[in-house]
């Protein structure tokens, strides 16, 4: 009996060790699934496109392969809406089976998925910041920082240059909110007074009533949601013959090259904040910037930096657990990560939010090309309220 | 003062824009009985073409206004000719029907003139702004506001003063008797839903001068122009231009004075007029 129990124990051990290399085998060979929220359709489909083409070059960098498995990218459109991104969150999940979703991009949508999605324990990145809240769910990588750690150099900038007063006007929802936040708390800050507030609520497309009642002050710190609604703001601004200088936010992403050059001249000398500059002179810049014309045919901007930034941020931490996707690896590699992005050097701090460089910057004309150059750097910008 | 005179021409303008956008879709809705939702959408046309004319071929911001105008007129007059004159007194398919041209022609626009929005644009002498009470203004804004006058008194005057006009008028209120006496009402219908569609691709190219095209036009405009028609009352010029002015000015004034309640004002004005006046402030009983 004794013999018997010995060699069932035995059996019972090589069993296991087999039934654990198979699993590894099984694992390794079986594909990992990424799902990207994209808005591929409806008022900003021009976007989607440009998040998916960073995502695709970052894939294309490690041959669609980590940690010795392959990857598949599986593309969602959630037609910037809520209720779809919500749907669209569940079917990646339950169908797909899917560990890791990159995006969405708008906070309503975060707001919407994050319940259902810490209950699943995705992991999920936010393409363009997120609210603070979110990191209590201890599954997201809010990238590039919070909506309010964003916006915090516009306001040091504002006092930098000695201005006191400012009026600030912004879009009223909850990222508007944020953003505005961070200019007001950094401006404050460093001694700046905040003599009015606008706010014009989302989808507005007349600024003459909010551009014809400014007070007088030294600036305007401003966020406008998008790069239709931030085209018709400048326009409707010079159109109004306002005189207070201007000081943006979000600046590369909602105003690239293409909204640029269709604004003319009257875009030279606009100065805000940037997270990501194509002309920034820096050698894994440069050959980024390259590689993307490359293979896209257009220059990249700022989404298409959020969204590669991501992925290799994403793909480190999967080197780093040797291709495990399951949360329990993946979330604490994801908070080790240190890497050098287009964009600068990316760390992770233990929220899940970002820590990166970001930028003041300046539209300059040179031949027909009008274009965001970089004038002053704030490095390991943080959301203050992380900090304490 | 200079506030309020500035906000009134603000509002104004706005009020022009809804106007024209809300005219052609009140008299195809009133004289036809027909719910073209891709109304909207056929705007945006206008002000694609009206771009693509005016600023990448670089004619005149009146060509690119006539273009606009004819563009739309013929897509309009297709979808009537097409496929809207086979379900006359069938509201319902008309809705499922033009609500879906909004998604084709939307994609369309996408398809030819790419996703970024474009820039708004005007006539060259009406760039920049000039002095009013000690306040600059747009020269545009100013110019939306005759050129939509006019063209208020001219449609004003096809619907009261002309033969079509008349004929218009006759067959919302009687159809039958129209049609006994001997009136083509088919080629009548045809005439009008093109310069419905013509109205609401000038005024594509018109708004253009406030907000450039974006291919999110299509039911952005339609949403406003509901408003417009459901306070200025369905059927006639006088209704669309009082809805498109009272929504204009009491929106704009209520983003100046009121900004947190900026997306109510116009509600608030569409439900305060159906609960006095259902039918609208000069709407006729079709």
């Amino acid at each position: 009996m004794k013999k018997l129990i010995t060699l069932f124990l035995v059996v019972a051990v090589l069993a296991s060790f087999a039934v654990v290399g198979s699993a590894k085998r099984a694992r390794a060979a079986e594909t990992l699934k990424i799902g990207t929220i994209l808005n591929l359709t409806g008022p900003i489909a021009f976007i989607g496109p440009l998040f998916k083409n960073g995502i695709v070059m970052a894939l294309e960098e490690v041959n669609y392969t980590v940690g010795g498995r392959k990857i598949e990218l599986i593309p969602e459109d959630a037609a910037a809406d809520m209720n779809v991104c919500l749907e669209k969150s569940k079917k990646l999940v339950e169908r797909d089976k899917v560990n890791i979703i990159l995006g969405p991009l708008m906070g309503d949508a975060h707001m919407a998925i994050a319940p259902y999605l810490a209950g699943k324990k995705v992991v999920t990145a936010s393409f363009y910041c997120g609210d603070i809240e979110l990191a209590k769910y201890k599954n997201w990588f809010i990238y590039p920082t919070t909506l309010v750690g964003l916006t915090v150099p516009v306001g040091y900038y504002a006092a930098d240059l000695g201005y006191k007063t400012m009026i600030t006007a912004g879009t009223d929802y909850a990222g508007g909110h944020g953003f505005i936040k961070g200019i007001k708390l950094a401006f404050e800050e460093r001694g700046g007074t905040v003599v009015q507030e606008v706010w014009w609520p989302v989808g507005n497309q007349d600024f003459g009533p909010y551009l014809s009642g400014l007070k007088d002050a030294d600036c305007i710190g401003y966020f406008v949601e998008g790069p239709s609604a931030a085209q018709l703001w400048i326009s409707q601004y010079h159109q109004f013959g306002v005189k207070i200088p201007l000081l943006g936010t979000t600046m590369a992403a909602d105003m690239p090259d293409q909204i640029l050059s269709e604004l003319g001249d009257i875009c030279i000398g606009l100065k805000g904040q940037a997270l990501y500059l194509v002309t920034r002179k820096d050698p894994i810049n440069e050959k980024w910037v390259k590689a993307m014309t490359d293979r896209f045919g257009q220059t990249p901007g700022g989404l298409e930096s959020n969204s590669y930034s991501i992925t290799r941020t994403i793909l480190a931490a999967l080197q780093a657990t040797g291709g495990d996707d399951s949360y329990g690896k993946l979330w604490p590699a994801l908070q080790k990560v240190k890497i050098d992005t287009p964009q600068g050097p990316l760390e992770v701090s233990p929220e899940g939010v970002a820590i990166t460089s970001n930028y003041i910057a300046e539209v300059k004309k040179k031949g027909d090309r009008y274009y965001w150059d970089p004038i002053k750097t704030y490095e390991r910008v943080v959301d203050p309220r992380l900090k304490k | 003062m200079d506030w309020f005179v500035i906000n009134l021409l603000n509002g104004l303008s706005y009020g022009m824009v809804l106007f024209l956008i809300a005219s052609g879709m009140s008299i195809v809705l009133g004289a036809m009985g027909i719910t073209n939702l891709a109304h909207g959408a056929i705007y945006m046309v206008g002000a694609y073409v009206g771009w693509t004319v005016a600023m990448h071929w670089k004619a005149t911001f009146g060509l690119g206004l006539l273009a606009g105008g004819l563009a739309a007129g013929l897509v309009g007059m297709a979808i009537e000719r097409g496929l809207l004159r086979r379900l006359y007194k069938q509201p319902n398919e008309q809705v499922l029907l033009t609500f879906g041209f909004v998604y084709i022609i939307t994609n369309l626009c996408l398809w030819i003139w790419g996703g970024w929005p474009r820039m708004p644009f005007t006539a060259e002498f009406l760039r920049g702004s000039f002095e009013i009470l000690g306040k600059t203004y747009p020269k545009a804004r100013v110019a939306i506001i005759l050129v939509g006058l006019i063209l208020a008194i001219g449609l004003w005057w096809l619907q009261d003063k002309t033969r079509m006009g008349a004929i218009v008028r006759a067959g919302m209120d009687d159809k039958e008797t129209t049609m006994v006496l001997g009136i083509n009402l088919d080629r009548a219908f045809t005439v009008i839903f093109f310069i419905s569609s013509f109205i609401a691709g000038a005024a594509g190219v018109l708004g253009a001068q406030l907000l450039g095209p974006r291919t999110s036009l299509g039911l952005e405009v339609l949403l406003l122009a509901l408003i417009v028609i459901i306070v200025g009352g369905v059927g006639s010029i006088q209704g669309a231009l009082l809805g498109g002015i009272l929504i204009g000015v009491i929106d704009t004034f209520g983003r100046a004075v009121f900004p947190q309640l900026a997306m109510f004002t116009m509600y608030l004005t569409m439900i305060v007029v159906l609960i006095v006046r259902p039918t609208g402030l000069l709407g006729r009983k079709v």
